[in-house]
C-alpha cells in the first residue's frame, strides 16, 4: 500500500533545494582579513603612542628647567651684579663684600645653563651664543681675580668700577642673547608642536581606521549572526513541514487503511446478496447454458468475496487490530478439519492429500484454533492451486523448544511448480504473487502469504519456505506452543441451537433492493410471509396497519432512517407498539449498537446476514419448546450444529456456507456424484475412495447423518457390498437432499428458488 | 650602632607627627654660617642651620639623572623631613626660597611620600654657590616614573636658602 500522495506531502519541501545553509566560501577569508588589519591598526597606534611618550618624556626630562627662563636669569643677574657693583663704586667706604661675592656667585652659577653643550640637545648654538658666552666667560676669568674662589688682587674702587662697566657693555648684548634663546626655543617648539601634531593625525587617522574596522568586523559578526539564526529558523521550519508531512502521510495512510477496511466490508454486504440470488436462480427453470453461466458467476462472486475477507484481514493486520485468543486446541481434531475441508478441493484436482502428525507432538497445545487453522487452510489451499499432479502433504513435527513448550514445524509440501530464488525473495511481499503470469493464471489477492505471515509472527513464529522450480515448495510454519494435559475442555456452547420456530410475519426495512431480495428469499424460505418496505416512512405506515410478528430494520436509510423509525414504531398503541425490532446494519461498533438499544429497538444483526445467525435470532424471540410433526428426517440427526459451530469458527465468515453450497452443487459433478455413480456400478475399490473424501467433508461440515452413512459403505465387506450397493446408492441420494433440506432450514445456507409463487 | 639607633628613636617619631619638640634647638644654636633657615609662617619662629648641623642629622646618598647635568650625579644630604622635623616645625605647605630669591612651593606630603634630601654633597663634594650650592633640594627621581615629571623638576630649588613652612 504504497502512499503516493498527489499533494505532494511526502515530497521534500522547496526550502530543502535552495535554503542559504551553504556558508559563503571567502566569508572566511574576509574574517581572517580583517582581523589582520585590526591587528596591524592596533600596533601603528600602540607605535604612534609609544613615540609620543617617548618625546614626551624627553621633552619632560631636558626642558624641565626652561631654557628660556637660563637666559633671562642670566640677564636679571648680570644687572643685579652691575647695579651691586656700580653702588659700591659710588660709596667705596663701606662696600658689602658678603653680599658682592653672594651676587656675583650666583651669576656665575647662571652662565652654565645658557652654554652651547647644555642647550645643544634642544637647538643648534648659533654665533651670538658662543660668542657671548665667551665673552661673559672671560669676563668671569678677568673678575675671579677679585671675587672668585681665591683672589688674587683687592677689589678696590678702581676695580669695582672696571667690573661694572665691562658688564654694563656686555648689557645690551646679553639682551640680545635672551631674546635670540627666546626665539630658538620658539622655533624648536614649534617643530616640536607640529611633530606632536603629525603624530597626533596619524594616530586619530589610525583610531578612525580602527573605528571603521571594528564596525566592520561587528557589522560581519552581526550578518553571521543573523544568517545562523535565519539556519537555525530555517531548520525549525523544515523540521517542522517534516513532521507534518510525515503526520499527513500517516494520517493518510491510516485513512486509506480505514477506508479500505470500511470499503471492503461494505462490499461484503451486495456481495452476500449477490451469493444469495445467485443461489435462488440456480434452482429456477435454466437451460444448460444458463446453468454454466450461473456457475461461472457464483464462482467469480466466492472468489471475489474471499478476496474481500484478505483485504479486510489484511487491514485489521495493518491497523494491529487482530488479537489472538489461545485456547487449548486438539491438534489431531485441527488437523482432521484441515484434511477433511481440503481433500475436496485436493481430490477434486486428482490430487493425493495426506495429513501426518509425528507421534512425539502433543495433541494438546494452547493457541488461536481458527487463526491456525487460517494458516494451514491457506498453505495447503496455495499448495493445491499450485500443483496439477502429484501430492500435497501436511506433516508436524518437534523442532526443538521444551517439554512444556515445544517447537512445532507445520510443513506443506507439494509437488508443483515451485519458484526460483527471486520469486521467493518477493513471496510474501504485499500483492506479490510469484510473477505475473502466475497472478493472470491463478487469481488472488496477493495477501495470502502476506497475512499468514503477519498472523504466525504475532503467534511469535514464523513461516519459511523452500523451493525449486519444477521440484515443488515446502512451506514451514514454525511455532512455538504451550503443551497442554490432553483433556481438552469441551468446544464452547454452541451459538446456533436449532430449534422451531412458527410461521411469522415479518416486515423488512431496507433501502437497498439487492438486501430487500435477499432477506425476502432467505425469510420465505424458512416459512415465513414478509412484507418488504424500502424507507422508513413506509415502514411506519405499514406497522401502524397490518399486524406482523416482527420488524427487521436497516438503521441507514433516506427520509426517516431506522433509528426514528423505530422511535415512531414505539410510539404505536399495542400490539404494533410492542413487536420486536431488530436493526440491521454493516456497522458493528458498539455505540450503534447502544443507540439502537436506546430508541427500543430489541437486537442486533450484523451485515451480512448470515442465515443462522437470522434463524437464531427469530428463534430467541419466537422459538417454540415443542417442534412441529417432522415431515422430513429429524434435523437434528441430519445435522450436528456444535459440529458445525466448530467449522463456523475455523472459517472466514460466508465460506462454510460457500463449502457447504459446494458440497451440495457436486451432487452432478463432484464427490457426492462419483460416490453416487460407483455405488450405482457397484464398484467397491473406488466407492471407497470417493465415500472417503465425502465423509472427510460431511462430518468436517457438521452433516452427521451423511458421514456416518458413508462411513458404513466404507467399513463393508465386499459380499455386503455387493448386496447393499443399490439401497445405499437410493440411501446416500436421499440422505444428500434431506441434509440440503435441513441446512437450509437452519439457515447454515441460501434456500433454492421459492416454491410458493403466492409469497413472492 | 647606638648613634643610629638613638637617631632612630629620635627621628621616627618626628617624621611621624612633625612634633614640635625644637630638637635644632637642643642641638644648640648654629655655631658656623648659617645655611638654611626655616621659618614658621603662623608663629614667625624661625630656626637656623649652619652646615655641621645638618651635617650631623641623617644623611642619605644616591644617584639620580637631572636635567641640569649630563650624566647621572651622586647627591648626599640630610633627608628634607628629618630638617624639618630637627626644626620642630609642623604645616602643610612649604615655600622653598633660593639665594636669587627664586621661590617655588612644596606640600609637606612630598617629603613623607618620596625620600627627598637637601643635597649638601654633589659626588662627594660640597658645592659652591656658582655650582648651585650650597644647598639643592633633590628628590629620588630615578625611584619612580612619577617623580620624571616637571612638576617636581620645578620643586627641586636649588641655592637653597630659606624654607617657609605654612
Amino acid at each position: 500500500m504504497a502512499i503516493a500522495d498527489d499533494r505532494g506531502a511526502v515530497n521534500p519541501p522547496d526550502e530543502l533545494v535552495d535554503t542559504p545553509f551553504a556558508r559563503p566560501p571567502n566569508t572566511k577569508r574576509w574574517i581572517w582579513l580583517i582581523v589582520a588589519i585590526l591587528l596591524a591598526a592596533f600596533a601603528g597606534v600602540g607605535a604612534v603612542q609609544w613615540q609620543q611618550l617617548q618625546l614626551l618624556n624627553s621633552t619632560v626630562l631636558y626642558d624641565s628647567d626652561n631654557i628660556v627662563w637660563s637666559f633671562y636669569q642670566v640677564e636679571h643677574e648680570l644687572i643685579r651684579l652691575q647695579h651691586a657693583l656700580a653702588d659700591a663704586a659710588r660709596d667705596p667706604g663701606n662696600p658689602d663684600r658678603q653680599a658682592l661675592q653672594l651676587r656675583y656667585d650666583v651669576f656665575v652659577s647662571r652662565l652654565s645653563d645658557v652654554e652651547p653643550e647644555r642647550t645643544g640637545r634642544h637647538f643648534a648654538s648659533a654665533p651670538i651664543q658662543t660668542e657671548m658666552v665667551a665673552r661673559l666667560r672671560a669676563f668671569v676669568a678677568d673678575a675671579d681675580a677679585y671675587l672668585g674662589p681665591a683672589p688674587t688682587q683687592a677689589l678696590d674702587t678702581a676695580a669695582l668700577r672696571w667690573l661694572s662697566g665691562r658688564l654694563d657693555s656686555m648689557r645690551q648684548a646679553v639682551h640680545e642673547l635672551a631674546l635670540w634663546g627666546n626665539e630658538a626655543i620658539g622655533a624648536q617648539a614649534a617643530v616640536r608642536n607640529t611633530a606632536v601634531r603629525q603624530q597626533n593625525r596619524i594616530a586619530l587617522g589610525l583610531a578612525l581606521f580602527q573605528a571603521l574596522l571594528t564596525i566592520v568586523f561587528a557589522l560581519i559578526v552581526v550578518r553571521q549572526l543573523r544568517a545562523l539564526e535565519a539556519r537555525g529558523q530555517a531548520l525549525e521550519q523544515l523540521a517542522r513541514r517534516l513532521h507534518g508531512a510525515r503526520n499527513d502521510a500517516e494520517a493518510a495512510s491510516r485513512t486509506k487503511t480505514a477506508f479500505l477496511a470500511n470499503m471492503s466490508h461494505e462490499l461484503r454486504t451486495p456481495f452476500q446478496g449477490v451469493l444469495g440470488m445467485l443461489a435462488l436462480l440456480r434452482h429456477g427453470p435454466l437451460t444448460p447454458q444458463q446453468s454454466a453461466q450461473l456457475r461461472t458467476a457464483t464462482e467469480s462472486a466466492n472468489h471475489l468475496l474471499g478476496l474481500l475477507n484478505d483485504v479486510l484481514d489484511a487491514s485489521t493486520l495493518e491497523g494491529g487490530h487482530l488479537r489472538l485468543f489461545p485456547q487449548p486446541t486438539s491438534l489431531t481434531r485441527l488437523l482432521d478439519e484441515v484434511e477433511s475441508t481440503m481433500s475436496i478441493s485436493a481430490h477434486g484436482k486428482g490430487l493425493e492429500l495426506k495429513v501426518t502428525r509425528a507421534a512425539d507432538v502433543p495433541d494438546t497445545v494452547e493457541a488461536d484454533a481458527k487463526r491456525l487453522k487460517q494458516i494451514l487452510f491457506n498453505l495447503m489451499s496455495n499448495a493445491v492451486k499450485f500443483t496439477d499432479r502429484g501430492s500435497v502433504m501436511l506433516t508436524v513435527e518437534r523442532g526443538g523448544g521444551t517439554t512444556q513448550r515445544p517447537v512445532l514445524l507445520f510443513q506443506v509440501s507439494d509437488t508443483g511448480i515451485g519458484m526460483d530464488r527471486e520469486t521467493i525473495g518477493r513471496l510474501f511481499q504485499r500483492f506479490s504473487q510469484g510473477d505475473d503470469s502466475t497472478s493472470r493464471r491463478f487469481g488472488g489477492t496477493g495477501l495470502g502469504l502476506e497475512i499468514s505471515r503477519s498472523i504466525a509472527q504475532l503467534m511469535g513464529g514464523d513461516i519459511d519456505v523452500e523451493s525449486l522450480p519444477g521440484a515443488g515448495s515446502r512451506f514451514t510454519l514454525r511455532v512455538a506452543l504451550p503443551a497442554r494435559s490432553a483433556e481438552v475442555p469441551p468446544a464452547p456452547a454452541p451459538v446456533l441451537q436449532l430449534s422451531y420456530t412458527p410461521a411469522l410475519q415479518v416486515l423488512v426495512v431496507d433501502d437497498h433492493s439487492v438486501n430487500r431480495d435477499y432477506m425476502q428469499a432467505l425469510l420465505t424460505h424458512f416459512g415465513h410471509t414478509v412484507r418488504l418496505c424500502t424507507n422508513g416512512r413506509e415502514a411506519i405506515e405499514a406497522a401502524a396497519q397490518g399486524a406482523f410478528d416482527i420488524v427487521l430494520m436497516d438503521l441507514h436509510m433516506p427520509q426517516i432512517d431506522g433509528f426514528d423509525a423505530a422511535r415512531a414504531i414505539r410510539k404505536l398503541p399495542a400490539p404494533a407498539g410492542r413487536m420486536p425490532i431488530v436493526a440491521l446494519s454493516a456497522d458493528a461498533f458498539r455505540e450503534t449498537r447502544e443507540a439502537t438499544k436506546r430508541v427500543g429497538m430489541n437486537d442486533f444483526l450484523a451485515k451480512p446476514v448470515q442465515p443462522p445467525d437470522l434463524a437464531e435470532c427469530l428463534a430467541r424471540f419466537f422459538a417454540s419448546p415443542t417442534p412441529p410433526a417432522p415431515a422430513a428426517p429429524d434435523p437434528a440427526a441430519l445435522i450436528d450444529p456444535s459440529r458445525a459451530d466448530a467449522a463456523f469458527a475455523a472459517l472466514a465468515p460466508g465460506l462454510h456456507a460457500k463449502m457447504l453450497a459446494c458440497f451440495f452443487d457436486d451432487e452432478e459433478s463432484g464427490a457426492i456424484a462419483l460416490l453416487l455413480a460407483c455405488l450405482a456400478s457397484a464398484d467397491q475399490t473406488h466407492t471407497r475412495s470417493a465415500a472417503h473424501a465425502v465423509r472427510g467433508a460431511a462430518s468436517n461440515l457438521g452433516l452427521t447423518r451423511l458421514a456416518e452413512t458413508v462411513q458404513t459403505i466404507e467399513s463393508l465387506d465386499t459380499t455386503s457390498f455387493a448386496a447393499r450397493a443399490a439401497e445405499l446408492h437410493e440411501r446416500v441420494r436421499d440422505e444428500v437432499r434431506a441434509t440440503h433440506a435441513a441446512c437450509i432450514r437452519a439457515g447454515w445456507i441460501a434456500p433454492p428458488a421459492p416454491h410458493d409463487p403466492a409469497t413472492t | 650602632m647606638t648613634q643610629t639607633r638613638r637617631t632612630l628613636l629620635q627621628t621616627l617619631p618626628a617624621v611621624a607627627l612633625l612634633t614640635v619638640t625644637p630638637l635644632a634647638s637642643a642641638l644648640g644654636p648654629p655655631s658656623g654660617r648659617v645655611v638654611l633657615t626655616i621659618e614658621s609662617k603662623p608663629s614667625g619662629r624661625k630656626v637656623d642651620f649652619d652646615m655641621a648641623t645638618l651635617e650631623k642629622l641623617p644623611q642619605r646618598s644616591f644617584a639620580a639623572r637631572t636635567p641640569w647635568y649630563p650624566v647621572p650625579r651622586t647627591f648626599t644630604g640630610p633627608l628634607l623631613r628629618d630638617v624639618l622635623a630637627a626644626a620642630g616645625v609642623s604645616g602643610t605647605q612649604l615655600r622653598l626660597i633660593a639665594l636669587n630669591d627664586f621661590k617655588v612651593g612644596m606640600p609637606v606630603s612630598d617629603t613623607e611620600k618620596f625620600d627627598v634630601i637637601v643635597a649638601r654633597l654633589l659626588d662627594g663634594q660640597p658645592m659652591a654657590v656658582r655650582e648651585k650650592g650650597p644647598l639643592f633640594v633633590i628628590y629620588p627621581y630615578d625611584s619612580s616614573a612619577e617623580l620624571q615629571s616637571e612638576l617636581y623638576f620645578g620643586r627641586s630649588a636649588w641655592q637653597l636658602r630659606t624654607i617657609e613652612v605654612q
